[in-house]
């Protein structure tokens, strides 16, 4: 297939073909979770001539005034052992005429140096690996982070959310100190953290909504989730989802 | 005068640490009890070979008095004692607190000579110096550790006056957790409070505390960064203390006292840090911000610290280099370099700026703290 799907469409085409991160995001679109919006160039397109920029352009005449985010979303990637987090390049912020080369970039990104030495530390053969690319309109994001609905780190039956002004990005990028909520699993009643304080940048009401979403994504996958959220106005967001390692 | 000194201009062998302390505080101009005076071990030894004051002293605490009184306030007295040979050996007898007549005054005075003299000790080698100051009253004390570990500091909260009731375990405290280099709060416990200490003529009484207040912090956060904000300049000139503090009826914050953490050899001093992936390891520590072009060998089996969450970087580190640990100083526990790490098993640990010197020799405990070797 040399088309770009839909997120719509992504139910209807094989997990092969938009990579795990585009298929288990439509697995949540399907579900009711909220979304950001996104096409995938599947991994059966492997350039771009002018057929599919045609294509792309169409896509992203619809809202021309909106941000993009383009993202990997290779077959090998989240896997239940190795993530391959923050392996391929992600681009953020695009405007519609900067898509295409950070499409690219992306798959430029899966035959990189650092993707070569971390296949072969996890012993993954890299000829296998499919690369589709996900074109995900930009949240514009008054908060985000990430979650994780296992404590990994100490192996308790808790949920930890870290927490960010603006993109989630900068919590996984690891460029600010996140606020910290640990909740229990079951009541999401939260253990520890800044929450209550002044300058908390979660609301009670916000730690819930996160706690409880992030319980239906975790149960829908059927495994603890690291999940990236991002909250624009009242609206909770989830942008990416992977099986904890 | 002879005998009564400002304790911010007491040049005296300061042996007594009650004095001590509040003179550091004084001297740095930190916000402490006000009217701060000491009357000399001389005025004790006059008094031991005569069994009287002598006029020249009861002028000299007449003046002291009576100025503390023109400014509306009631005065305290409280004291230091320590035999000369061996200022190990400190004691003191009680405090009297709220005195607002001369005549009471004296005679607590005179009452607190003759108890040391009654004691175990030998009279004539006590170093007795008593502590004049204005009487004051809080609703709101406690203690602060200026290094909990070496990047955080630890305040305790507490209703009430007596910072004592916190070292006794009689009352369970609010708790902070503030981070030295930002002054986040980084953690707090408010404790249920169900009784406050007051004082009243009859001596320390249990208060319930009202319903309303039960689950109320002590403290604003505001008022918790600013208490650590000046705890930090006594730091800075005197090294880690322990520092007691109150807020006066005023709002006023005060130190009441400080002291020296002490830290002997033989304990070991741990910080603790957030757990990437748990194990044990000792080793030597190496600061690395970027992959040296050369001898990256010599990163092999090392305990590296870094502030550097580039995956290109944390891939380079881990799958070229090897080092025995890693330490990182910045970030989150759900970042992607801290997702690559626990992947590959590495030993690691997330403390916000930790700062240790290059060959330091550390071990990394399953439950994450730094132990100095």
């Amino acid at each position: 297939m040399n088309k770009l799907i839909k997120l719509s469409d992504i139910a209807k085409a094989s997990q092969s073909l938009v990579g795990n991160k585009a298929y288990r995001l439509s697995l949540l679109n399907q579900a009711g979770i909220k979304t950001s919006d996104f096409f995938v160039i599947p991994t059966s397109i492997t350039n771009i001539d002018n057929a599919i920029t045609q294509e792309i352009n169409n896509y992203l005449a619809v809202n021309p005034d909106i941000h993009y985010a383009v993202r990997s979303s290779a077959t090998c990637e989240d896997g239940s052992s190795a993530s391959f987090a923050g392996q391929f390049t992600s681009y953020l912020s695009l405007t519609a005429e900067e898509v295409i080369l950070a499409i690219k970039k992306v798959w430029e990104s899966a035959q990189s140096e650092t993707i070569k030495e971390y296949c072969s530390y996890h012993n993954i053969d890299l000829s296998v690996i499919k690369m589709a690319v996900i074109v995900q309109q930009m949240v514009s994001a008054d908060k985000g982070g990430v979650v994780f609905t296992r404590d990994v780190f100490q192996d308790r039956n808790l949920i930890v959310i870290e927490a960010a002004k603006g993109l989630g990005e900068q919590v996984v990028s690891g460029v600010v100190d996140s606020d910290k909520y640990v909740l229990d699993k079951k009541q999401g009643k939260v253990l520890e953290g800044v929450l209550g304080f002044q300058k908390s940048i979660l609301s009670k009401s916000e730690v819930r909504q996160i706690w409880e979403l992030a319980l239906r994504v975790e149960k829908l996958l059927g495994s603890p989730q690291d999940i990236e959220w991002a909250i624009q106005g009242k609206q909770l967001y989830i942008l990416q989802t992977r099986p904890i390692t | 005068m002879y005998y009564i000194q400002p304790l911010s201009q007491y040049n005296f062998d300061l042996k007594a640490k009650k004095l001590e302390g509040l003179a550091r505080l004084a001297k740095l101009g930190l916000p402490t009890v006000s009217n701060l005076f000491v009357v000399s071990p001389k005025a004790y030894k006059v008094f031991y070979k005569t069994h009287k004051l002598g006029d020249d002293l009861k002028y000299e605490l007449g003046k002291i008095f009576q100025s503390i009184r023109s400014q509306g306030e009631s005065v305290t007295l409280r004291n230091a004692i320590y035999e000369r040979n061996n200022p190990a050996v400190a004691f003191s007898v009680s405090n009297s607190p709220n005195l607002k007549t001369y005549q009471e005054f004296e005679k607590r005075i005179v009452a607190g000579y003759r108890k040391a003299m009654r004691t175990s000790f030998d009279p004539a080698n006590l170093e007795f110096s008593y502590l004049i100051q204005s009487f004051y009253s809080s609703e709101k004390c406690g203690t602060l550790l200026t290094t909990s570990n070496r990047t955080q500091i630890l305040l305790h909260a507490i209703l009430g006056q007596h910072t004592n009731l916190l070292f006794r375990g009689d009352i369970e405290p609010d708790s902070y957790v503030i981070q030295k280099s930002t002054y986040k709060i980084l953690d707090k416990h408010i404790a249920e409070k169900q009784y406050r200490f007051k004082k009243q003529r009859s001596g320390l009484t249990k208060v319930r505390v009202n319903k309303d207040e039960q689950y109320q912090p002590v403290l604003t956060d505001e008022q918790v960064v600013r208490i650590a904000k000046l705890a930090i300049r006594a730091e800075k000139t005197y090294g880690p203390q322990q520092i007691d503090w109150a807020i006066l009826d005023s709002g006023k914050i005060i130190f009441q006292e400080t002291h020296n953490l002490e830290k002997p050899n033989n304990i070991r001093f741990a910080e603790q840090g957030e757990i990437i992936y748990p194990s044990e390891v000792s080793g030597e520590v190496v600061n690395v911000h970027a992959i040296p072009d050369k001898g990256l060998e010599t990163l092999k089996d090392k305990i590296v610290i870094t502030d550097n969450l580039d995956i290109q970087f944390i891939n380079k580190l881990l799958f070229v280099c090897h080092p025995k640990a890693v330490i990182l100083t910045k970030g989150s526990l759900t970042s992607h370099a801290a997702t690559i790490l626990r992947e590959a098993k590495m030993t690691t640990i997330l403390i916000r700026g930790v700062n240790l010197p290059d060959q330091d020799k550390v071990k990394i405990t399953k439950r994450g703290e730094i132990v100095h070797e």
